[in-house]
């Protein structure tokens, strides 16, 4: 019921203003819930920039169409939301690809466990190392670049750097094939060196083809990484003494190196990605 | 006349053995340039350059002032272009909500918010705010080019370069585009290329006609018209003496060239101009 007593404008406006100790607050929200005359004259006091923004962000929420399955991941995982959708248009980071990169490496773990024991157990355990560690690179040639991003036109006419969307990509690539790697290697056999000794091969050729993409076109020199990749650990099983030597210490050395030359070329040499050499 | 904010001066390029670019020349300033030509004129080449995406063999480019070779200056350019491809790519699995966040995120529009009013800008602008969630696998052809073009419009960029941007759309859509393009054009420099005679006409105060990779002809449309002041006759059949002849819808024959017998001067319309240009200019090559 409407009373017939009012507020007083200058306690109003210390409401307005936030002036007022709780009690009093209180009270004269009690009173402005049931006196339309003084929340008249409350209105024009009142800062509505606060609500404004307040709502602005409501509808925005409620009118911005709801993501995919991939950026809801990536938005769930931390990553920011400009991120996470410029991953979300990764073609490797989609889940026909992810779903693709398992099964591969599902392929290679149960061959790994039919042989083992067998005479060709070292060789089924080449075939895995080599794919494991191979597996990132052909999810960075198809991360970025013409041929394979289809707004790369587009994109290399906007402001923001390729070379920083290429290296958040192949970061998420690199990330999410190391996991999926690391959990087919707990599936193998042998839970000894070789279980990991993909890992640091798998890093050179990465950053080696990443690398090799301020020459070339990020899809050409992955091809051109890939074929040496073959070549190398094909010849190498073919050696009387170790098939796996690629993987051991000189291997593992020879990819730390291809990691620092390669990291120092990529920071050398990233104003490339910005030229029209790749177009 | 305003400073020119798009300076082209002999500019060549070549794929392989192909010359796409033989020393085109020309400049524009704030307003509606268009590029008229034939397939493989070097129209999209040259755009692709204006869009930061090609770079030259030789000869000078400056766009807003600035040498897109600089990657500082090239920067600063990106900063206020708007590009629209003549075969813009999409991510499929997008909706055109998504899609055009994309390219804004792209063009460093990181505060999210602000972003997503912007994104609801363009959308609606181009007639798309109902289709927002709509993946852009499932839109038509003439949707997608309206997405491709909001994209372009996304910051209200100082040089906007559209490539075929009325391909694929309908009569009213190409109204709409009309509307917001000369909206535009007041204080930004609009550099367009068609196949479309009639958008020239309704559209650009300025056309530019290229035929293997150079500038034929630089004028307004009504210069380009002239062209063919005194050559376009209508008659009731073919004219052995027309470069060019069609059948009207009203029976007639539409004659440019030299004077047939019993035939009407008409007219010319930027079309007739724009033909007998390209056209004389295929005949002179055939002979030579």
């Amino acid at each position: 019921m409407m009373s017939d007593w009012h507020a007083d404008e200058a306690l109003l406006a210390r409401y307005a203003a936030d002036e007022l100790d709780d009690a009093r607050a209180y009270s004269v929200e009690a009173h402005l819930m049931a006196c339309p005359t003084c929340r008249n004259v409350l209105a024009p006091m009142a800062d509505t920039s606060r609500i404004d923004a307040m709502w602005a962000e409501v509808a925005d929420r409620v009118d911005a169409p709801s993501v995919g399955v991939v950026e809801r991941g990536l938005l769930r995982l931390g990553v920011k939301g400009y991120a996470a959708r410029l991953l979300a248009a990764t073609p490797s980071l989609r889940l026909s690809w992810l779903a693709a990169e398992a099964l591969v490496l599902g392929f290679a773990v149960l061959a790994a466990n039919s042989a083992s024991g067998r005479p060709e157990a070292d060789a089924v355990t080449l075939i895995f190392l080599m794919t494991a560690a191979f597996l990132p690179v052909v999810g960075i040639a198809v991360a970025f670049g013409p041929g394979v991003d289809p707004v790369y036109e587009i994109g290399v006419s906007a402001p923001m750097r390729s070379y920083r969307l290429l290296l958040l990509r192949a970061t998420a690539v690199l990330a999410t094939s190391l996991c999926f790697t690391f959990v087919a290697s707990l599936a193998l056999p042998r839970l000894d060196w070789t279980a990991a000794a993909w890992l640091l091969p798998s890093l050179g050729l990465s950053l080696g083809t990443m690398a090799l993409a301020t020459y070339v076109r990020p899809l050409h020199a992955a091809i051109a990484v890939g074929f040496a990749w073959i070549l190398i650990t094909v010849a190498a099983a073919f050696a009387p003494s170790d098939p796996l030597a690629v993987f051991r210490v000189g291997g593992q050395v020879a990819s730390l190196l291809i990691v620092t030359v390669s990291t120092w070329v990529l920071a050398h040499r990233r104003g490339t990605f910005e030229e029209e050499i790749f177009v | 006349m305003s400073m020119p904010t798009v300076e082209v001066v002999g500019i060549e390029k070549s794929f392989l053995r192909t010359r796409a670019l033989n020393g085109v020349t020309f400049d524009a300033s704030a307003g509606i340039t268009g590029l008229l030509g034939p397939n493989g004129a070097g129209k999209t080449t040259l755009l692709r350059m204006m869009a930061t995406v090609l770079a030259p063999d030789s000869g000078d480019l400056r766009l807003l002032g600035w040498d897109p070779r600089k990657a500082d200056e090239r920067l600063a350019i990106r900063r206020r272009l708007g590009y629209m491809p003549q075969e813009p790519g999409f991510h499929r699995q997008f909706t055109a909500f998504e899609f055009v966040d994309y390219v804004a995120i792209l063009k460093e529009m990181t505060e999210r918010r602000g972003r997503h009013d912007e994104v609801r800008r363009v959308l609606s602008l181009v007639g798309l705010e109902s289709q927002a969630s709509k993946k852009i696998k499932n839109l038509s052809g003439g949707m997608r080019r309206r997405v491709a073009f909001a994209q372009a419009l996304l910051g209200d960029p100082d040089l906007l370069v559209l490539d075929e941007p009325t391909a694929g759309l309908d009569p009213e859509q190409r109204l709409r585009f009309r509307e917001i393009v000369s909206e535009r054009s007041a204080d930004r420099t609009v550099i367009l290329s068609t196949h479309q005679t009639e958008d020239v006409a309704a559209l650009c105060p300025r056309v530019v006609v290229m035929l293997d990779g150079k500038a034929l002809f630089d004028g307004t449309p009504k210069d380009l018209a002239d062209v063919a002041r005194g050559r376009v006759w209508m008659a009731t059949e073919r004219a052995a003496t027309a470069h060019l002849s069609w059948r009207t819808a009203d029976g007639g024959h539409r004659n440019i060239g030299d004077a047939p017998a019993e035939a009407d001067l008409v007219e010319p319309t930027v079309e007739d101009g724009y033909l007998l240009l390209v056209g004389n200019r295929a005949f002179e090559e055939e002979a030579a």
